[in-house]
C-alpha cells in the first residue's frame, strides 16, 4: 500500500501524466515502427526456424516411385496428342482426353466444362480422396501440354499400382481460377460421381517446356489468409531434395536456386504477405487457393526452364511420392502449422513468432485513437454526452460503406480512381455545410482510428497478412490529428491512406478482382476493405475536412 | 582233458565279451547325432530348475507407418517357434494387421528385411490377440491369469512354478510407460507388480523380459521379484532406433535392437549350448545406436551360466528321471536283462541316410542315458548296464569253469 502511495504520489509530484499522454502520438508512432522491425528481424539468424516434418505417418521419400524412364515414351506420346489439341474447343479436346481415361478404366464425369476421372482405391475404404488438377492453359497463359499428358500417364501408372487407401481423382479444368473453384465447390455439393473427402490437392503446370526442365516454383496461399499445412509443404520439398531438384517460392529468380541470406529470406517474407493478401484478389489464379474453405491442403506445382537437366518423368515423380505420403495418413492433417510465414524453402517463422508485429500494430492504432481524446483538451465528459451523435454519424458511413459493398460488386469496372475522387467529396463541400463541432471532430477520428485497432485485432489470427498491411496502409491517418496539420499535409496524408488509391496503385485489374472475389472466389477481404478500412478512412476524412481543430490550439497556448 | 576244456570256456567268454562291446559302440554312434550326451543333460537339468517354455510376444502400436513393430515381434514369433516353443505355449499379440493394409504393395505378407526373404506372415501363424484386443488390461490379465471362466485356453498364459517365460515388448515408449494403441499406456509399476503377482501365485520359475522402445531401460528399473532377467533397447531420455527401410514397401521394416537379437538368435539352434551373455555382447552401441541396458541383479544364475535355450528354446530333447526306480532301464530290459531291441539292423541304415540333412526327427535308438548320477543316489556301485551285463556274464562262466575244474 505504502509503496503504491509512493509511486502515485510521485507520479503527481512530478507531473508524469500530462507528459506522459504528449507523448502518446510519438508512442504510437515508434510502436508502429516497432512493429515493422520486428518483421525485419524475423530473417535474421535464430529467429526463425528450419522445416522438418511432424507428421509421423508421412514417410516422405521412404518409397521408390517407379514413374521412371519406362513411362516417359507413354508421357510423350500422350504430349504428342495432347500438342494437336491446341487448337480444339474443349469439348473436343475433353472428348480425346475422356476416350484415353476409358482405356484405362477409369471413372469419367463432368461438371460444366471440366474433366474429371475417379480412381476408386481396389483396397481402399473408399472415403478419402486426392486430386491432381490440370489446367488447360497455365498461369502464364501457356498452353499446358506437358502437365496434361503428364496427368494422364500418371492416372495410367497410378491404376497399376496396389498401394492405394485413397481415392484419386484427377481434373480437367479450362481455367485454375473460377472454373477450378466451380469445381471444388460442385464436388461438395452437387457433384454426383464424388470419391470421398479430399485430403490434399496438387495443381500441376507443365507447359511447353519439353521433356526437361530446370526446377519447380511451389505456390502455396489460398484464400482468406488460409494457408496449407506446412507438413505437406515440407513432404514435396523433401521428395524434390531426394530427387535432387531445386525449388523456388515467391518469385525467387532462378540465379538464386540455393542462395539463402537475410535478404532472400526477407524478400521472401514480404513478397509471401503480399502474395497471402492478393490470393483471390489478383485477375490470375495459382490453382490452389480453389481448394481453400474446404479443410483441403493444396499447392501449385510449375516446371519452370527448359535445359535440364531434370527430366519430365522426375516431374511426375514429384507428384506420385507426394501421393504416396498422403496416402500413408490416417488422420486428416493436423500435426505441424497451418499459419507460418515461409523465408526460403527450407525456413519459415511460425504464428507464434510473427503475431507480435500486428499486435504491435493494433497497440499503435489504440493509442493513437487515445492520444487524440486527450490531447484535444476537451472534458471527457463531452465526447460521453456527443456519443450517440458520433455512433448515428459512424453508423451513417457504415451503411454508404455497406450500399458501396454490396453495388460495386454487379458494375464490374474498374471505378477506383472515380471512387478516389468522390472520396474527397467533402473537401469541395467543407465551405457550404455546417462544420462540425470539435469534439465530432476529435471524437470521430478516434473512433476511425480505434475501429481500425479493432479490425487488426480481429484479423489478426486468421489473415495476419491483410491485418498487418491494413494497418501499414492506414498508418497515415494516425499523423492527422496529433497535432492537427496544415491542411496540405492532412491531404496527403488521406491521399496515400485512401483504399482505392492504393488498389490503383496495385494494378488495373485488382479492383475489379477485389469486388467480384466475394462472389467467385468466397474471398471476404472486399468487405474487410470497404466496411472496414474505407468506412475508417471516410470517418477521419470528413472529420479532418468537415471539423473544427481551431479551438484545441488556442486552449493548449493559454495552458502554456 | 579238464584244462583244455577250461580254456575253451574261457576263449567263449573272451570272445562273447568283445563282440559284445563292438556291438555297443555300433550302437551309440548311430545314435549320437540326436542326442547331448549324458553330462550336457545332467548340466542343464541342474542349473535351471524349468520344465516348460512359454513366450509372451507383444506389439503395442498401432498404424502403417509402425510396421516395423508388427515385423519385431513377428520375427521373434518366428525364432522361439523355430527354436522349439509350441504355438500353445505362445501368447502372441499383434496390435493391427499390416499385413492386410490397402498401403501394404504385398498384401498378406510381413517382411523383416529389405531382401524380403522371409514371409514372417506366410506359414500359420497364430495370433492370439489382435488389434484392439491388445490392451493394457488383457496384457495384465494375461501375465496374472485373471480371467472370465470361459476365457479360452489357448489365449491364456497356462504357466506353473516350472515354467521360463520368455516376454517381449516392443512399441513406442517413453520414461516409465509404454503406450498401447494410440490410446493408453501402461506403467513400470504395472508391469512390476504383476510380475510380483505372478511370483507369489507359483507363475514362473524364471522371466527373460527384453523390451524394443525408446527409454526402453525404465521399463523393467521398478521390478522387485526373484528371478527376472531384463534388456531393454536404450536407456532415460534415449531413442530407439529403426535398422533400415524397405523401399518397396515404403516403410522401416525392423528396429536396431530387434534386428540384433535376430541376427544372433539365427545362429543357434534348438540344441544350442550358447549361453546369454553371448547375445548381450551385440548389444553395443555401435550396433544398436542407443546404450541398451541388461538387468541381472533380481536373477538368480551368472548370465555366463544361463543358456539362451533356457528361454528360447523348448525342454523336449531331455528326459528327466526323478522316480526311485531307473525306469528307462526297466522299459529297455526284459526281467532277465536282456536289451530289448527295437529295431532290425538293416533298416537303421536307411532311416540314417534319410535324415542326411535333419538331426531333429526323433528315433526310437535306445536312448544313452537313464543312469542315476545324482549324489542323492542310494545304489552303492556305479555301474553301466552294459558293464553289468558282461560282468554277469563272466562271472557265470567262471562259476561254470570253477565247476567243471572242481569234478
Amino acid at each position: 500500500m505504502a509503496l503504491a502511495e509512493t509511486i502515485s504520489r510521485k507520479i503527481h509530484k512530478l507531473g508524469l501524466i500530462p507528459k506522459l499522454i504528449k507523448l502518446l502520438p510519438i508512442v504510437s508512432l515508434l510502436l508502429a515502427i516497432s512493429s515493422v522491425s520486428w518483421l525485419l528481424i524475423l530473417p535474421l539468424e535464430g529467429n526463425y526456424r528450419r522445416t522438418y516434418i511432424s507428421e509421423n505417418a508421412l514417410m516422405p521419400s521412404q518409397a521408390t516411385s517407379f514413374f521412371r524412364e519406362s513411362e516417359w515414351n507413354i508421357v510423350r506420346g500422350y504430349r504428342e496428342e495432347v500438342g494437336k489439341l491446341e487448337a480444339e474447343s474443349i469439348e473436343v479436346r475433353n472428348q480425346v482426353i475422356e476416350s484415353w481415361l476409358h482405356e484405362i478404366g477409369l471413372i469419367t464425369a463432368y461438371h460444366e466444362n471440366t474433366l474429371y476421372s475417379i480412381m476408386h482405391a481396389p483396397r481402399g475404404d473408399d472415403t478419402e480422396a486426392m486430386v491432381l488438377a490440370v489446367p488447360w492453359i497455365t498461369s502464364d497463359d501457356e498452353y499446358n501440354e506437358g502437365a496434361i499428358a503428364l496427368a494422364v500417364a500418371l492416372s495410367r501408372y497410378f491404376t497399376r499400382l496396389s498401394i492405394w487407401s485413397k481415392n484419386i481423382i484427377v481434373v480437367f479444368v479450362e481455367d485454375n481460377k473460377v472454373p477450378l473453384r466451380k469445381w471444388v465447390e460442385a464436388y461438395h455439393t452437387s457433384l454426383e460421381e464424388t470419391a470421398g473427402s479430399i485430403e490434399a490437392a496438387i495443381v500441376m503446370e507443365y507447359g511447353k517446356n519439353g521433356d526437361y526442365f530446370d526446377y519447380y516454383e511451389l505456390n502455396y496461399e489460398g484464400l482468406n489468409g488460409q494457408l496449407p499445412n506446412l507438413d505437406l509443404l515440407n513432404t514435396l520439398n523433401l521428395i524434390g531434395y531426394h530427387e535432387g531438384l531445386h525449388c523456388v517460392i515467391q518469385g525467387t529468380p532462378s540465379t538464386e536456386l540455393i542462395k539463402n541470406t537475410y535478404f532472400t529470406r526477407l524478400r521472401t517474407l514480404v513478397r509471401g504477405i503480399i502474395a497471402l493478401t492478393l490470393t483471390g484478389i489478383k485477375p490470375k489464379g495459382q490453382g490452389c487457393e480453389a481448394f481453400s474453405g474446404w479443410q483441403i491442403q493444396a499447392f501449385t506445382l510449375k516446371a519452370k526452364g527448359t535445359t535440364g537437366p531434370h527430366d519430365i518423368t522426375q516431374f511426375g515423380r514429384l507428384v506420385d511420392s507426394t501421393f504416396r505420403s498422403v496416402n500413408n495418413l490416417l488422420e486428416k492433417f493436423h500435426q505441424s502449422f497451418f499459419f507460418y510465414l515461409m523465408l526460403s524453402t527450407k525456413n519459415f517463422v511460425s504464428i507464434g513468432t510473427y503475431l507480435p508485429s500486428a499486435v504491435l500494430m493494433a497497440v499503435s492504432f489504440t493509442f493513437s485513437s487515445l492520444g487524440t481524446i486527450l490531447i484535444s483538451g476537451i472534458p471527457l465528459n463531452s465526447f460521453i454526452t456527443e456519443s450517440s451523435k458520433l455512433l448515428i454519424i459512424f453508423v451513417s458511413i457504415e451503411g454508404i460503406c455497406l450500399i458501396l459493398a454490396l453495388a460495386l460488386p454487379l458494375i464490374k469496372i474498374d471505378l477506383s480512381i472515380g471512387l478516389v475522387v468522390i472520396s474527397f467529396l467533402p473537401l469541395l463541400l467543407k465551405n457550404y455545410v455546417k462544420k462540425l463541432n470539435k469534439t465530432i471532430s476529435f471524437g470521430l477520428i478516434a473512433l476511425s482510428l480505434f475501429f481500425i485497432s479493432l479490425l487488426i485485432v480481429a484479423l489478426l489470427i486468421v489473415h495476419f497478412s491483410l491485418a498487418l498491411l491494413l494497418g501499414l496502409f492506414c498508418l497515415p491517418l494516425t499523423f492527422i490529428a496529433q497535432p492537427p496539420k496544415p491542411q496540405i499535409k492532412t491531404l496527403i496524408n488521406l491521399l496515400i491512406s485512401n483504399p482505392f488509391f492504393i488498389i490503383a496503385i496495385f494494378g488495373q485489374d485488382v479492383f475489379v478482382g477485389l469486388v467480384t472475389s466475394w462472389h467467385d472466389m468466397q474471398c471476404w477481404t472486399w468487405f474487410v476493405v470497404i466496411l472496414g478500412w474505407y468506412s475508417a478512412w471516410l470517418g477521419v476524412a470528413i472529420a479532418s475536412l468537415m471539423g473544427d481543430f481551431t479551438v484545441e490550439v488556442d486552449k493548449v497556448k493559454k495552458d502554456q | 582233458m579238464r584244462l583244455p576244456i577250461s580254456v575253451l570256456l574261457l576263449s567263449i567268454w573272451a570272445i562273447l565279451f568283445t563282440t559284445s562291446y563292438a556291438e555297443e559302440q555300433e550302437e551309440s554312434k548311430a545314435g549320437e547325432p540326436s542326442f547331448i550326451s549324458t553330462e550336457d543333460a545332467s548340466h542343464i537339468i541342474s542349473k535351471s530348475k524349468h520344465t516348460n517354455n512359454w513366450a509372451v510376444l507383444v506389439s503395442t502400436s498401432r498404424f502403417w507407418f509402425n510396421y516395423r513393430h508388427m515385423a519385431n515381434v513377428l520375427s521373434l514369433y518366428r525364432t522361439v517357434k523355430r527354436l522349439g516353443i509350441p504355438d500353445s505355449q505362445i501368447i502372441l499379440m499383434l496390435s493391427d494387421d499390416v499385413a492386410c493394409n490397402p498401403r501394404n504393395a504385398f498384401p498378406g505378407t510381413v517382411f523383416n528385411n529389405m531382401d524380403q526373404a522371409i514371409d514372417l506372415y506366410g506359414e500359420s501363424v497364430e495370433v492370439d490377440y489382435r488389434g484392439y484386443e491388445v490392451t493394457v488390461e488383457n496384457f495384465i490379465r494375461l501375465l496374472t491369469d485373471r480371467w472370465d471362466p470361459d476365457h479360452p485356453r489357448s489365449k491364456r498364459l497356462l504357466t506353473d512354478q516350472n515354467s521360463n517365460i520368455f516376454i517381449y515388448l516392443t512399441g513406442h515408449g517413453g520414461n516409465e510407460f509404454l503406450k498401447f494403441q494410440d490410446a493408453e499406456e501402461i506403467g513400470s509399476y504395472d508391469i512390476a507388480d504383476a510380475f510380483e503377482q505372478m511370483y507369489e501365485k507359483k507363475r514362473y520359475n524364471e522371466i527373460f523380459f527384453m523390451i524394443d522402445t525408446c527409454q526402453a531401460n525404465t521399463m523393467y528399473e521398478r521390478f522387485y521379484s526373484p528371478n527376472i532377467l531384463a534388456v531393454g533397447s536404450s536407456r532415460l531420455d534415449e531413442s530407439s532406433y529403426s535398422h533400415h527401410s524397405d523401399m518397396d514397401i515404403g516403410v522401416a521394416v525392423i528396429d536396431r535392437f530387434t534386428y540384433f537379437t535376430l541376427d544372433y538368435l539365427e545362429k543357434i539352434d534348438k540344441d544350442s549350448q550358447e549361453t546369454i551373455d553371448k547375445l548381450f555382447d551385440v548389444y553395443t552401441f555401435e550396433n544398436v545406436h542407443s546404450n541398451p541396458g541388461i538387468r541381472t541383479d533380481l536373477f538368480h544364475r551368472n548370465v555366463s551360466e544361463v543358456l539362451l535355450t533356457d528361454f528360447f528354446g523348448n525342454v523336449q530333447n531331455v528326459v528327466v528321471n526323478d522316480g526311485d526306480e531307473d525306469l528307462l532301464y526297466i522299459s529297455n530290459h526284459d526281467k532277465t536283462g536282456e536289451l530289448l531291441k527295437f529295431y532290425d539292423e538293416e533298416p537303421e541304415e536307411q532311416i540314417s541316410e534319410g535324415i542326411v540333412n535333419s538331426t531333429n526327427i526323433k528315433t526310437s535308438y535306445q536312448i544313452d542315458f537313464g543312469v542315476e548320477n545324482e549324489e542323492s543316489s542310494d545304489q552303492i556301485i556305479q555301474v553301466s548296464p552294459t558293464l553289468a551285463k558282461r560282468l554277469g556274464l563272466g562271472t557265470g562262466l567262471v562259476v561254470i569253469g570253477l565247476w567243471f575244474v572242481s569234478t
